[in-house]
This record gives structure tokens, C-alpha cells and sequence, in this order.
């Protein structure tokens, strides 16, 4: 039944995608973020996970019939996770689960995404105490809470909906080894944003960006001071991409391992205003 | 069949390229090589009776149909002039036959393809295995969108080149369940017996390349950005016209591909590019979203050339 159904939803996809307005399937969709991870001695998804999903991933994720989804929020974010829960997945064995109900599936998520937790050795941590953090080391230079901030990088207003704890570690300690997605390219989703490159002119100068846009005839870099470079590609000698590097300064050794956590759990608690 | 045919007034034939099989991802139900789909016609004009047929994807199971626009050219190959029929398939290959008999003279891709070794010397393919489409969904080059869909192509006796707008893409291909039953519409719309998910991001992406008629070769491409859906107009001024997927009207150097010029015309161009001449003047046409922009050259001795526009 399952699957006959499935295929229905494929072909019908398949229709939005014939004409190249073609949305994912498991897309970073703005849907409605889970409530805060609350580290409480038994977390309500607990129950609820082995009741219904531990007989094909395990008890603790780490698989059986169906994958391992210890680091699956690092990959899909709460929000692809409660997503896939509500919709299933297209065409593999995993059902959807429409009658747990909005309340119980967001508790499920994020009881998934403390595996991650677990997993990339970030703790719980103090959530206020983040946040002076976060005012300290000035990240609002550069990224915008609640309207306020730089926009050199993502807004992370609602960041904690779209990354785990371990990924959002890593993008303090790590920047540019994630690229983040930009979700609001609808014909191309996935879209590299935040993706550096290198422009060398025909004359020879020089223009490290951010890669802000990019059509047919021309790519607009976003240097470090903010400014924007409009550069025709005919009047460009070399357009190469750096992959890996990004404007944000690495904190790995500006943090002490309890300020990361603490950022970190301020950082998952950001979740928009609903 | 779904898109134009080409007419030989010479040879009074018709050319038709055909549509996929249905259920398009499950072939469980219909063994074998499913003749006349995914093959070009050759129909006597008079009579409507076949000529030849050539099936380029027997038993086909990844919605690539045949159904792009052959074009009809006359060229020397192995030094012998010959009438040819050629077809950039959506399935990845481009095919040259010989088009007063059907006879299969070449065939090679135009685009990254993963689902055949090549062709034998009847132009059959000879696929690889692990291509069918899973119920997991397995990755198989061209997308479902095909490495060419209705968009034409051209081609140029002044440069010996086809103009195929080429499209870079993989898709996951589905399989489901689907039985063919009376009064059951298939395809798109009744199921398919699965369906496909595509590929995004950076590694995806639409150009114009110029392939030697002949043989198919590349001899040079043209890279967009984004999903473009815009055929080519090849003219006698050495000019190859068509639009990128933001909008870009262009033309391009027939020879080289270099492009020459460009307009931002703001809206989606997913109609070929016309030319044609009224009391000697040429033109060139391209619709717009609801918007017909018409180009010609600037009389001589006149300012910059203020391109036409109307509805
Ligand atoms: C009947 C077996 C089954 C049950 C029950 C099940 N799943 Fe799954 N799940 C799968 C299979 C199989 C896949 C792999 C899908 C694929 O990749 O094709 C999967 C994939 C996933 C993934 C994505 C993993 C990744 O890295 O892409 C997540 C997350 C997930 N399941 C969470 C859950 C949750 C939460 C529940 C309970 C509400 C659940 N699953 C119940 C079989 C199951
Ligand atoms: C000089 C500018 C700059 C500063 C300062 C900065 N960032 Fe960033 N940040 C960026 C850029 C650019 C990106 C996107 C590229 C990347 O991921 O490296 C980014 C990405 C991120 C991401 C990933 C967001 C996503 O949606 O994937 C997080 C989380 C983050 N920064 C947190 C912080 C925190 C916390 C601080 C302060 C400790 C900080 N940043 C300071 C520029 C900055």
C-alpha cells in the first residue's frame, strides 16, 4: 500500500519538476521550528522514538533495518528531520507517520537530534551565558538575531531550526567546511551560497569575494569591507572558486570548550518567532 | 509524439521522433523492445505509409522519449555525399542516419550519460547494468529532463556545426507500481509507474555547444547559469541565437561560440528565436513571457540600433 501510494507522490513531483521549477523532495523547508531542546532526564521523545522508529533504526539510531541516523540532523537539521517524519521518504522504507501528531513528532526530533549531540561531544550548556557570549566576541559584526547585526553572513535568527548542536559547532570552530544552503532559490535549490571566489580581470586586478550572484554574463563578489564588484565574465581572465574559505574568523581557539557549548546551546535556541 | 516533424519536399517524406513507453519507470509489464517508441518515422507524405523507422532506446525506462526535432541536412561522409537526418536524443546521444533509408551512420554523447557502453554498429545501445530505476532511486545520467528536451537545436551549411542546447544533469530514477488498465490515463498524469528526483546545485547546469554535424564532435560550448529552456536559431550571418535561464536573450559567434550580444529582457524565453525578412529587411524574433521583442539592424548612418517592442 505504502508504496503504491508512494509512487503516486513521486509522479506527481515529477510534474513540478517537468518544466525546471523542481523543489527537493527532503528540502530545508521553513516549516514550523521544534520546541527547544530541553536536556531533561527523560526527554518525552525518548519513549516515543522507541515506540515507533527504533524497530528499523535501533534503540539508540545506530540502525538495524533501516541507516544509522546518529549524525542525520548534522546532515538534514531538525527541520529536514520533521519533515521526513511527516512525509516519509519517497520510495525507500521509511513510512510517514501522520497520526503521532505535530506535538509528538517535534518531541521525536528532537530527541533525534540529541544523537547528533551526543555524537559530535557537544554538551548542553547554558544558553544565557551564550548569548553574552555571542555579544563579546561581536558575532553580530556579522550576522543578524532578530533584525539586528551585519549581514556579511547568514541570518541566524532561526539557525537553530536548520542546524544540530554538533553542526553548529562546527561552524564555529570550522567556518567554510559546511557551505550553508540557501533555501530561497526556488528553481535551484541548492545553490552554493556563501561560496568564495577569486576574480582576476583581463587588466589584472584582483577581487576575492563572496559569490553574492552569478548569471550567464556577469558574477557579483561581496568583499570583505561589504562592498559589491559587479564584474562582467568576458572581462575576466580567471572566475575559481575557494571552496573552504570563508570571512568568518575560526573561534576553535578562542573558545574554552564550556563557552562552546554555551554558544552553542544559544545558537540551537534560536528559532524565530512563530 | 509530442513535438515538430521535419517535411524532405525533395523526397516527399515526413521525419517524426516518437514518445516513451508507459508506465515510464516500470517496464515490468511490457517486455521486449516496445516498437515504434522512442524511434524516428520516415512516413511517405502521400500515402502516410512507413518508410524506415530507427528505435534509439528499445525498451526504454527513464521517460527519455524521442520526440526532438530531426534535422535534415546533405553532407559528404567518408568523402560520399549523402542525405542525412540527425537527432541530439534526449536519452544523451546524437545521431546522425542516412534519411532515405534509416540507415545508422554515428552516434555519440553530447552530454554525460551513464547508461550505455556505447552503440554497436546498428546504433543500438549497449547499456551497462545497474540503470533501471529502484525502488530506493538509482542516479543515472542524462536528468529525466533529458540532455535535451523540446527545445530545437539548429544547424548551419555555412559551418557544418548542429547548435544543440545541451543539458548537464543526473536524476534519481524511481520505480513503482503501475498496471496498465482500460480507461487508465498513464504517463505524467496517471502515475508512470514511478518518477524521478533531480539533482541540484552548482554541478547542473544548461549550454549551448556546436557539434560537427557529421560527426557529432564538440567543437566548442557556450556555459549558462540556471535551467534554460530556450531552443537555437542558427542564421546565415554567422550567428547562433538563444536565451540562458535569467532572461538573457544572446547571440553567439556560429563559428566559435563566442558570445557577441546580449539583452536582459526580463522575463522567461522559452520559444526558439525566429528570423525572417519582410521588403528586404531581416529580423529576429524572440517571444518573452507575453512579450514579442523584435531586433533588426540599424539603418546605416543611424544612432545605436533601439530594439522594437510590442505585444
Ligand atoms: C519500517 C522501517 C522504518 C521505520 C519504522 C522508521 N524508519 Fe526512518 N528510515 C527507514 C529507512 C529504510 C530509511 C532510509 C531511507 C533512504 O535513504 O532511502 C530511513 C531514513 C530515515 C532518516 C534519514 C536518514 C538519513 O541520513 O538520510 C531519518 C532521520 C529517519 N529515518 C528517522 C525516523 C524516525 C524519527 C522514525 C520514527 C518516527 C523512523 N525513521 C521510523 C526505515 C524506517
Ligand atoms: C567577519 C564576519 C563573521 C563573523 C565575525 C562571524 N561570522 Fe559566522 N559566518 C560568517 C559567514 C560569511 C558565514 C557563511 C560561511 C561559512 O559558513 O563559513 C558564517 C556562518 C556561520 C554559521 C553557519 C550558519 C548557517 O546557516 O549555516 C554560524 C552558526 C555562525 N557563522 C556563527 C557565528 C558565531 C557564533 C560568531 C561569533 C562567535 C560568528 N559566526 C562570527 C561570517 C562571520
Amino acid at each position: 500500500m505504502i508504496r503504491i501510494r508512494s509512487s503516486r507522490v513521486a509522479a506527481l513531483v515529477f510534474i513540478l519538476c517537468g518544466f525546471g521549477l523542481c523543489v527537493p523532495f527532503v528540502a530545508f523547508a521553513a516549516g514550523r521550528a521544534p520546541q527547544a531542546t530541553k536536556p531533561a532526564a527523560a526527554p518525552p521523545g525518548k519513549p516515543l522514538f522507541e515506540g515507533a522508529c527504533a524497530v528499523c533504526h535501533g534503540m539508540d539510531g545506530s540502525g538495524g533495518n533501516g541507516p544509522n541516523i546518529r549524525h542525520a540532523a548534522a546532515r538534514l537539521g531538525p527541520n529536514g528531520i520533521e519533515d521526513l517524519v511527516k512525509v516519509g521518504f519517497i520510495g525507500s522504507g521509511m513510512p510517514t507517520f501522520p497520526q503521532l501528531g505535530d506535538e509528538k513528532i517535534r518531541q521525536i526530533v528532537d530527541y533525534v537530534v540529541s544523537f547528533d549531540q551526543e555524537a559530535s561531544g557537544t554538551q548542553p550548556g547554558d544558553a544565557q551565558k551564550g548569548k553574552e557570549i555571542y555579544r563579546s566576541k561581536n558575532c553580530s559584526q556579522c550576522h543578524i538575531v532578530n533584525g539586528q547585526g551585519g549581514n556579511l553572513g547568514p541570518d541566524l535568527t532561526r539557525v537553530g531550526t536548520r542546524l544540530s548542536p554538533g553542526s553548529l559547532s562546527d561552524a564555529i570552530t570550522s567556518p567554510g567546511l559546511k557551505l550553508p544552503l540557501d533555501a530561497n532559490l526556488a528553481e535551484r535549490a541548492a545553490f552554493r551560497a556563501y561560496l568564495m571566489q577569486r576574480a582576476v580581470t583581463k587588466d589584472g586586478r584582483e577581487i576575492t569575494g563572496l559569490r553574492v550572484n552569478d548569471d550567464t554574463f556577469s558574477v557579483q563578489l561581496r568583499d570583505a569591507g561589504g562592498q559589491i564588484h559587479s564584474l562582467r565574465k568576458l572581462d575576466l581572465q580567471k572566475l575559481e572558486d575557494l571552496p573552504g574559505k570563508s570571512w568568518m574568523p575560526s573561534y576553535k581557539d578562542g573558545l574554552s570548550e564550556t563557552q562552546l557549548n554555551d554558544l552553542v546551546s544559544y545558537l540551537a535556541g534560536l528559532r524565530g518567532a512563530r | 509524439m509530442w513535438n515538430a516533424g521535419s517535411y524532405d519536399p525533395e523526397t516527399n517524406t515526413l521525419y517524426w521522433g516518437t514518445g516513451n513507453p508507459a508506465p515510464d519507470w516500470n517496464g515490468d509489464g511490457r517486455l521486449g523492445d516496445n516498437l515504434f517508441t522512442c524511434s524516428l518515422i520516415a512516413v511517405d507524405a502521400n500515402t502516410g505509409k512507413m518508410k524506415w523507422y530507427f528505435q534509439f532506446s528499445p525498451h526504454e525506462t527513464h521517460d527519455w522519449d524521442s520526440a526532438q526535432p530531426p534535422i535534415l541536412f546533405d553532407a559528404a561522409v567518408k568523402g560520399k555525399p549523402r542525405k542525412l537526418v540527425s537527432l541530439a536524443n534526449r536519452n544523451g546521444f546524437y545521431y546522425v542516419l542516412d534519411r532515405t533509408t534509416g540507415e545508422f551512420l554515428t552516434g555519440i554523447p553530447f552530454v554525460k550519460q551513464t547508461w550505455a557502453q556505447g552503440l554497436d554498429a546498428k546504433g543500438r545501445p549497449i547499456t551497462l547494468p545497474n540503470i533501471e530505476p529502484t525502488v530506493e532511486g538509482t542516479l543515472v545520467y542524462p536528468a529525466i529532463t533529458g540532455g535535451i528536451n523540446w527545445n530545437s537545436p539548429s544547424y548551419s551549411p555555412l559551418t557544418g556545426l548542429f547548435y544543440v542546447p545541451a543539458r548537464e544533469a543526473g536524476s534519481y530514477y524511481i520505480k513503482g507500481e503501475e498496471k496498465m488498465a482500460p480507461g487508465n490515463s498513464v504517463g505524467m498524469v496517471g502515475g508512470g509507474g514511478g518518477g524521478a528526483k533531480f539533482m541540484t546545485g552548482d554541478d547542473v547546469y544548461t549550454t549551448v555547444r556546436g557539434l560537427e554535424a557529421t560527426t557529432g564532435r564538440k567543437t566548442w560550448e557556450f556555459k549558462m547559469t540556471g535551467d534554460a529552456w530556450t531552443g537555437t536559431l542558427a542564421t546565415a550571418g554567422g550567428l547562433v541565437f538563444s536565451a540562458d535561464a535569467g532572461s538573457n536573450l544572446f547571440a553567439l559567434d556560429a563559428l566559435t561560440g563566442k558570445p557577441l550580444w546580449h539583452l536582459q529582457v526580463g522575463t522567461a524565453v522559452r520559444a526558439n528565436p525566429i528570423t525572417y525578412a519582410v521588403d528586404g529587411e531581416q529580423y529576429v524574433v524572440a517571444v518573452a513571457g507575453n512579450s514579442v521583442f523584435a531586433f533588426t539592424l540599424p539603418q546605416v548612418a543611424q544612432a545605436p540600433q533601439a530594439p522594437a517592442q510590442g505585444h
